[in-house]
């Protein structure tokens, strides 16, 4: 190895210019480009189609179709034809953790103390959430509105369903009061599919012994599981709702994970109905406070009954290592006559009913009340801006674009735009409403590969 | 829509020309006057998408009424995705003649809300054969004409491309021969790109457990945010991965070999794009470019360096242009 001075080095290099502003690239270049998106990683250039991209025989973005296709869950509906297929489980890791981006929360946050989550950690795959998007793109026949309408728990296929230690601690089964379990799957994805009833049933031998279920879910898709509870939750571990708290944090992860809002998600105008000066919870008293609570608050009613349970031993010095759950108690005490502006001590006690309330992308008021999780997922299957949140995401990462699909006539907010962001704005819509009318990510995918931008080299028209 | 004093029989045909995902068409719109002055249109029906009559009722100013029935063919609007209205073909179509193209400082219907179109569709008497227009369509147009005075330069695309695995992949491709694999090469490029998921981005799994170091750490970053005309602390690591892999003369030799070059091979126009394929496939480098890494490998010419160190110098150059950002 030759050792060169930095000072020649330097003088004798050159920065070469960029390929310059909206060069379209060639078939050769935008198959690389889409292949890396499906893959990040590069096409072997001896691979037979790649020949054929370069020969012109396919098309570039036919070609990369026929590479997400290659992840497409053909044995069994639930995983890929071949467990050996590298570029196949690429595809699926690739699109799985692009999946996972989408979500605001990125892991379990410490509920109980270090082994409650340590054994929490290592019991759940923390992707689960974004197993119901990976499902709906890879699964025949699947539609993106399961997504929030499923009412089964999902769980990864992976090379290693039984593996020896948890994913997280890399501590042994041995070191749990589990029996009979285990740990999150390891290795490659392979597939998706539901959780089996030996799966759910926990045994444990704390305190004389039982069981557990791990895999509870009230419905509504990805928003009722256990995981995504335990992710977005982030209370303490007795909580309960009385009206004054809430999981609000659930409700703020829905409008942002299902929805790409940030509270409020209305007007002020649409927050004085519910201004009560009298009200005992002080931020019923204002506009600017309800504006973000009658929102968040009457939509997280639809989960107002959550909770955790842990089991096992709390304290650092205990061994052996425990978890914790989620439960929804069932109601036991008949419905408010309307959303509290006092504490209610047994509002947990009540029937789930809630409210979907927020302006959408073209500024139209939404209002409509659900009953429960699986309620409030059916009814947010039916709005368009379910589905231009989810383009919103593709969009932004085909082609480095994030757009606002807000309300953009809320007087109090105005949102204005330049005319190439009015543009892209219009794109996300018009993908969007077609996925909610096609309900198949894979189409959407492809009508993005076939955008003008998307062939540019700077990704503009 | 003109109001007319005279007798119009409006014959749309839009071919319906389903030419593919992504491909937009323009509608031919054909008018034909069918008879002389005398009437006015007083109400005209078209059909929103895909419909197949027309019906135009017309009333002379004598106060005699005919009633024609016209049946298209295919009635649609142009679409840059089928089947959805796109909202800058529609003013083209119906708005512009009265209210000016767009954007247009002189324009007054500048972030006209659908409020407004609305409106106007409803009570300004030039615009009431406008009301075949669905509110999806009126929306689209409102959304077209959505403007402010920010600059076009705020607007900033930040390309997804160039995480850890794909920048891994891409010098792998462009260094190592798999068939005869050079692990000081490979060592490199995994310590200074691959185990660097905090500088260049890109997951790191606990389940996949391909996370350097931490177990603990699941980080999804896939949309890296890598802005294509250059990142710092990306581009430091890459451009550090380029020298110390083209100080390796077997990774000189390598690359040269891919194209069929050798380091005795000139330093012409053809060989240089021919090398060029190999960092960035697909592209033809323009002559400016190609003559400047002319003279690079020449001004090292000029220094007494060899054929080797002449092609090692114009690697380095395309080693660590962003060119390699863009796919």
């Amino acid at each position: 190895m030759m050792k060169y001075s930095k000072t020649i080095l330097v003088a004798l290099i050159i920065i070469l210019p960029n390929i310059g502003s909206a060069t379209p690239l060639n078939n050769l270049s935008l198959y690389y480009r889409c292949y890396a998106h499906l893959t990040q990683e590069r096409p072997d250039y001896n691979a037979p189609l790649t020949q054929a991209v370069e020969n012109g025989t396919t098309n570039p973005i036919d070609a990369c179709l026929q590479v997400l296709n290659r992840a497409r869950f053909t044995s069994n509906d639930n995983r890929i034809g071949n467990a050996n297929d590298r570029v196949a489980k690429q595809v699926l890791r690739t699109m799985h953790n692009l999946h996972f981006s989408f979500f605001e929360n990125k892991d379990i946050p410490v509920i109980n103390n270090i082994r409650h989550h340590r054994g929490t950690q290592d019991l759940y795959d923390i992707t689960t959430p974004a197993l119901y998007l990976t499902r709906a793109l890879f699964r025949t026949n699947h539609n993106y509105s399961t997504v929030v309408t499923d009412n089964k728990t999902l769980v990864p296929i992976r090379t290693n369903m039984s593996p020896n230690r948890g994913p997280a601690s890399n501590l042994p089964e041995s070191d749990y009061i589990f029996t009979n379990f285990n740990f999150a799957a390891k290795g490659d994805l392979l597939g998706v599919r539901p959780m089996t009833a030996a799966e759910n049933n926990l045994t444990h031998n704390f305190n004389g012994g039982g069981v557990v279920q791990r895999g509870r879910t009230v419905g509504g898709g990805l928003l009722g599981t256990t995981v995504y509870n335990l992710m977005s939750l982030n209370e303490n571990d007795n909580f309960r709702a009385n009206s004054l708290n809430m999981p609000r944090k659930w409700a703020r992860a829905v409008f942002n994970d299902m929805l790409c809002r940030e509270l409020p998600v209305v007007r002020n105008s649409d927050a004085e109905p519910f201004v009560n000066g009298n009200a005992g919870i002080e931020f019923r008293k204002t506009s600017s406070c309800t504006s973000c609570h009658a929102s968040m608050d009457r939509m997280a009613a639809a989960n107002r009954n959550v909770r955790y349970t842990t089991i096992g031993n709390s304290g650092t010095g205990n061994r052996p290592e425990s978890a914790t759950f989620i439960g929804w108690p069932a109601p036991t005490l008949g419905p408010e006559s309307s959303w509290p502006a006092n504490i209610d001590n047994n509002y947990w006690k009540r029937p789930t009913n809630g409210v979907l309330y927020y302006r959408n992308h073209n500024g139209n008021l939404i209002d409509i009340n659900v009953t429960s999780v699986q309620d409030l997922g059916n009814k947010l299957a039916t709005q368009p801006d379910l589905y231009i949140c989810a383009a919103k995401k593709y969009y932004k990462y085909f082609l480095g674009v994030d757009v606002n699909i807000g309300d953009l006539n809320d007087p109090g907010n105005k949102i204005q735009m330049n005319p190439t962001e009015a543009l892209h704005r219009q794109n996300v819509v018009t993908l969007g409403l077609r996925l909610q009318n096609h309900q198949t990510l894979r189409t959407m995918i492809q009508e993005i590969m076939n955008l003008p931008e998307y062939r540019n080299s700077n990704y503009t028209r | 829509m003109r109001n007319k004093i005279q007798h119009f029989a409006f014959l749309v045909s839009l071919p319906l020309a389903f030419i593919g995902c992504g491909k937009s068409f323009k509608p031919a719109l054909v008018v034909e006057e069918l008879s002389s002055e005398g009437s006015s249109i007083t109400s005209i029906t078209l059909p929103d998408q895909a419909t197949t009559t027309t019906t135009v009722t017309t009333t002379t100013l004598r106060g005699n009424t005919t009633t024609t029935t016209i049946t298209t063919t295919t009635v649609t609007t142009t679409t840059t995705l089928p089947g959805i209205p796109n909202g800058e073909a529609l003013y083209s179509l119906h708005c512009a003649s009265c209210h000016l193209s767009h954007p247009n400082p002189g324009s007054q219907k500048t972030n006209a809300s659908l409020a407004s179109i609305n409106n106007g569709i409803s009570n300004v008497s030039g615009m009431r054969g406008l009301s075949f227009l669905s509110q999806t369509q009126r929306q689209a147009i409102s959304d077209f004409l959505r403007v402010d005075v920010m600059a076009e330069a705020n607007f900033e695309v930040k390309a997804t491309i160039g995480t850890r695995t794909h920048a891994s992949s891409s010098f792998q491709d462009i260094f190592i021969d798999p068939n005869n694999v050079d692990n000081t090469a490979l060592n490199i490029i995994t310590q200074n790109i691959l185990n660097q998921p905090g500088a260049l981005g890109g997951p790191c799994s606990r389940y996949e457990d391909d996370c350097p170091g931490n177990r603990d750490t699941h980080v999804v970053t896939v949309a890296a945010g890598v802005n294509p005309l250059g990142d710092t602390t990306r581009k430091g690591y890459t451009s550090i991965s380029c020298e110390e892999i083209l100080s390796i003369n077997r990774s000189v030799v390598t690359v040269l070999a891919k194209v069929g070059l050798a380091q005795s091979s000139g330093r012409n126009a053809n060989n240089v794009q021919q090398l060029a394929t190999v960092f960035f496939p697909g592209v033809a480098l323009n002559s400016a470019s190609v003559n400047a890494l002319i003279g690079v490998a020449s001004a090292a010419q000029a220094k007494a360096m060899n054929g080797l160190d002449q092609w090692r110098f114009v690697m380095t150059s395309m080693c660590k242009s962003s060119l390699l950002d863009i796919f």
